[in-house]
């Protein structure tokens, strides 16, 4: 069966199962979230690049994820996305073009009591810079540490103590993907080869991740902390001359983020009411060895960011510093700045604007991007 | 793309835009007068005797016809009348074809066997028998039952698979009260759906219909200067409910089946998904008047929905003397002067990796464990804190309990309740007395936003006496004294009691 003939089967036997629909509580039976983003940023650089100073590109950013439940804690679970299969080249002007559909995760997850565990191609789930500073841009800045698509396993588990709060490690055990699951799909591009080298390209388990999370402290119930270690097996290459294993990309990371909400505005009428305010620090620190698999690109990632959420409104400013030292050369200091502002015209639609300043590799350029968000599910 | 084939899908697109945002739009329908719920009510000995066929069937939601999940051909579910001392003896016809049940919210009954039993289910096409005694002391008032299946609550209740109950004698303490007219007024919301079949997944800020007692935006009659007594219960799975009059104030009377202990007087009545209040009404001078709720945002990671106009308020006819209260209010006994026997401390969350997880103290809800082990006649106090950037409100099955605290600042006590808001990224600390022998048994306290509930965020307690303390914390992982299914067989079987021996739970006689 070719890939194309089992994309449609395993899409349309979602879609046709008419008779189970969402957790009803008779299993199994099969749910379907989604949001559709479309999305137009616009990037102004300071030096040309092919020609032309400023890209621009409108594109859609739609995800989907497909739940076949077994039980009310077990599932396996589907996410596609589709978006464009790669950005657009420096002065390039786009309209909805490239757009493919990969697929993010297709795996078994389990959750009970304490502990949840997922099998299958998943999200590693290291890092929160990707998930907590706002803005459209810092995700794709700190893509390093945010590994999406892996094949392997993870697990957690959840210990509370009433003085402690929650304590929760993670382990994660994966492999990039080679499999057909790994290359976009509607549109002409290549799955991931084992020849193309790159850190936890081995084919093997042989990549891990492990992370701390520390959050619902009674004494300072709205810090929250994660601390982690990544480790990136770089696949071998005779062709090198770089002994195994010192080109292995590694990563230390420790984030803190907290809530400070002001008081009389979470009573439950200001709140109803929109008025609920509240500001919320950010900061992740990570240290990589071996960026990318290449051994002496050591890098360290700092971000910072302010949030201030009042009613439906959201003001987020976030700074990504990326210090980059090279053994045989001058350092390098790249950066993001973001501004961003969220609204939600409603529960379902929002709409976010963003507006930047980047450095990366010497190249200074300004960016500014919206985005309109619709989210449902069935 | 053909020209003929891109307008289509322009005008597919500006229909699901307008019909997202449909939520805005008011009724275009004329206001029909407020209907009577249908009834059943209690017999000489107190009993009462009623049906509930819960089946998916087309039904009337508002001024709009669905296919939802309902009780006896009805989207407006039938009243449960009753009184202190009386008995409800319920068959619950499961025409369905899937697993449900019954939770009595709010009673303070038994949790055992045929009585307010959570961990029972009636599975498809099967009877479930209910008999339900409330004791001659029970509180009078606003309450309501509910499918209670872990998993399915929020998209059964959210269909119909609930209704009203109202214990007589409320008014009982005021005489100067008697004869004003009553009101039940049946909150909820319904979402819309474009397949004319209640939703399968259920989106609280998804554009709904919010109804009372079934219907859009129907006309309540009063007479200027006239007292009316109206029992808002809100039954809706998720949303909060924030309703006022055109500024007219209300006097709140009673607060999810507990009376209040002074005056409490109000312009908005805010009222949580499972809450319930009486208010008197005073009809205003001759005229119409919007009842309308306000729009509601539960926080930055929570639901937003819009204001709705409910109802309209008709004051119209010769003005008639006002009745107030002259009485004094029944007196309650304030919890935060005694010494507490416990505290406990928990944290209601948001799971950080899976949005469809929601926990208490890092855990999900298990259907076979228990989670509290609490002795009778103990005062505990809770201290109940969200880390999370949305609200959630906390309701304990079988008693009611005082707020003594919000975001650490003392609450003046004004009566007792069963649910309260626990601000997000807040706190709120309850005393809760296990006092009452009627309450021996195992139930749950969870997050009433039944979307959360259903992800995980609920808790099994067990309440038993203080010599069986130590053998049920050592059943709590087992599913607690009183079995998987909190029967008194095996609680006599757990605890080696004789069967034969009368009352071993002391329950009480009407």
């Amino acid at each position: 069966m070719s890939n194309y003939r089992l994309a449609v089967v395993l899409v349309g036997s979602v879609c046709a199962a008419e008779s189970v629909l969402a957790d009803d509580g008779q299993y199994p039976n099969v749910g379907m979230d989604y949001d559709a983003t479309f999305q137009y940023d616009h990037t102004h650089a300071d030096s040309p690049q092919g020609g032309n100073r400023n890209t621009g590109d409108a594109y859609p950013d739609i995800n989907t994820t497909f739940y076949f439940r077994f039980t009310h804690d077990q599932q396996i679970q589907l996410a596609t996305e589709i978006n464009p299969v790669a950005g657009p080249e420096p002065g390039q002007k786009r309209f909805f073009e490239d757009v493919g559909l990969v697929i993010n995760d297709l795996n078994y997850y389990q959750n009970n009591a304490n502990s949840a565990f997922s099998v299958g191609k998943y999200h590693v789930p290291f890092g929160r810079a990707q998930d907590q500073a706002p803005g459209l841009y810092t995700n794709d800045y700190v893509a390093t540490y945010d590994l999406d698509g892996m094949l392997g396993g993870t697990v957690a588990y959840r210990y509370f103590d009433q003085t402690l709060g929650m304590i929760e490690p993670n382990l994660s055990v994966y492999t990039a993907d080679n499999s057909f699951l790994g290359r976009p799909y509607l549109r002409h591009g290549e799955k991931l080869r084992r020849s193309d080298g790159g850190p936890s390209n081995t084919g093997k388990l042989d990549s891990y991740a492990v992370t701390v999370n520390w959050i619902a402290i009674p004494a300072v119930p709205y810090l929250e902390m994660q601390a982690g270690y990544m480790f990136n097996k770089k696949a071998e290459d005779e062709t090198q001359d770089t002994p195994p294993g010192e080109d292995d990309e590694t990563i230390k990371i420790a984030s803190a983020r907290y809530i400070w909400a002001y008081a009389p505005s979470t009573d439950l009428e200001p709140t109803l009411a929109g008025r609920y305010f509240d500001i919320v620090p950010f900061v992740e620190f990570a240290d990589v060895d071996n960026e990318g698999g290449i051994k002496g690109n050591d890098t360290r990632y700092l971000t910072t960011s302010l949030t201030f959420d009042f009613g439906d409104w959201a003001l987020g400013a976030t700074r990504t510093d990326k210090h980059r030292q090279s053994t045989g050369g001058a350092d390098h200091q790249d950066y993001l700045n973001e501004i961003s502002l969220t609204y939600n015209i409603t529960g379902q639609i929002k709409l976010g604007l963003s507006a930047g300043t980047q450095k990366e590799d010497g190249q200074m350029s300004e960016l500014i991007g919206l985005a309109l968000t619709y989210s449902g599910g069935y | 793309m053909t020209r003929v084939s891109s307008v289509r899908r322009f005008a597919l697109c500006v229909s699901l835009v307008a019909f997202a945002m449909s939520g805005c739009t008011t009724s275009q329908f004329p206001s029909p007068p407020l209907r009577q719920n249908p009834e059943f009510t209690y017999d000489a000995s107190g009993v009462t005797h009623a049906k509930l066929s819960a089946a998916e069937q087309q039904v009337n939601v508002g001024n709009e016809r669905y296919v939802s999940l309902v009780f006896n051909g009805d989207y407006d579910s039938p009243l449960i009348r009753t009184r202190p001392g009386g008995t409800m003896a319920i068959r619950l016809d499961n025409r369905m074809d899937e697993v449900t049940n019954l939770h009595f919210h709010g009673m303070t009954v038994s949790p055992l066997d045929q009585g307010d039993n959570i961990f029972r289910m009636t599975q498809p096409h099967q009877v479930g028998e209910y008999n339900v005694k409330l004791p001659p002391d029970h509180s009078p008032g606003a309450y309501w039952y509910h499918s209670h299946f872990h998993g399915g609550s929020q998209r059964q209740v959210s269909a119909g698979i609930a209704g009203p109950i109202l214990v007589d004698g409320m008014l009982d303490p005021f005489p100067e009260l008697k004869g004003i007219k009553e009101q039940v007024l049946v909150l909820r919301n319904f979402q819309k759906t474009l397949t004319g079949k209640v939703a399968s997944d259920i989106i609280t800020s998804a554009p709904s219909i919010r109804t009372i007692n079934g219907q859009e935006v129907p006309t309540i009659d009063i007479k200027p200067g006239e007292t009316q007594l109206w029992h808002f219960i809100n039954i809706a799975a998720n949303q909060y409910f924030r309703i006022s009059i055109n500024g007219q104030t209300l006097q709140v009377l009673s607060r999810d089946g507990n009376t209040v202990t002074r005056r409490v007087d109000t312009d908005q009545v805010l009222i949580g998904p499972s809450a319930r209040f009486s208010v008197l009404v005073v009809g205003p001078p001759a005229g119409t008047y919007e009842v309308e709720t306000g729009s509601g945002n539960t926080g930055p990671a929570g639901d937003q929905y819009p204001m709705a106009k409910l109802a309209i308020l008709r004051s119209s006819g010769q003005q008639v003397a006002t009745k107030q209260i002259t009485s004094p209010y029944p007196p309650a006994e304030d919890l935060s002067k005694i010494a507490v026997n416990k505290t406990r401390q928990f944290a209601f969350q948001d799971s950080a990796t899976d949005p469809t997880a929601f926990l208490i103290n890092g855990t999900r809800f298990e259907l076979d464990r228990v989670n509290t082990t609490v002795k009778l006649g103990d005062v505990e106090e809770w201290r109940l804190f969200n880390p999370s950037q949305e609200l959630h409100q906390f309701h304990i099955h079988q008693v009611d309990f005082q707020v003594t605290e919000i975001n650490g600042k003392p609450v003046e006590f004004s009566g007792y309740r069963d649910n309260v808001f626990i601000p997000a990224t807040g706190s709120i600390t309850v005393r809760i007395p296990f006092r009452d022998p009627i309450i021996l048994g195992k139930f749950v306290y969870h997050c009433h936003i039944l979307e959360h509930e259903d992800g995980g965020m609920m808790q099994a307690i067990q309440v038993v006496k203080p010599e069986d303390y130590e053998q049920a914390v050592k059943l709590e992982p087992l599913g607690g004294l009183y079995g998987e299914n909190n029967q008194l067989c095996s609680y006599l079987r757990n605890t080696g009691r004789d069967p034969k021996a009368s009352s071993p739970l002391i329950p009480r006689t009407n």
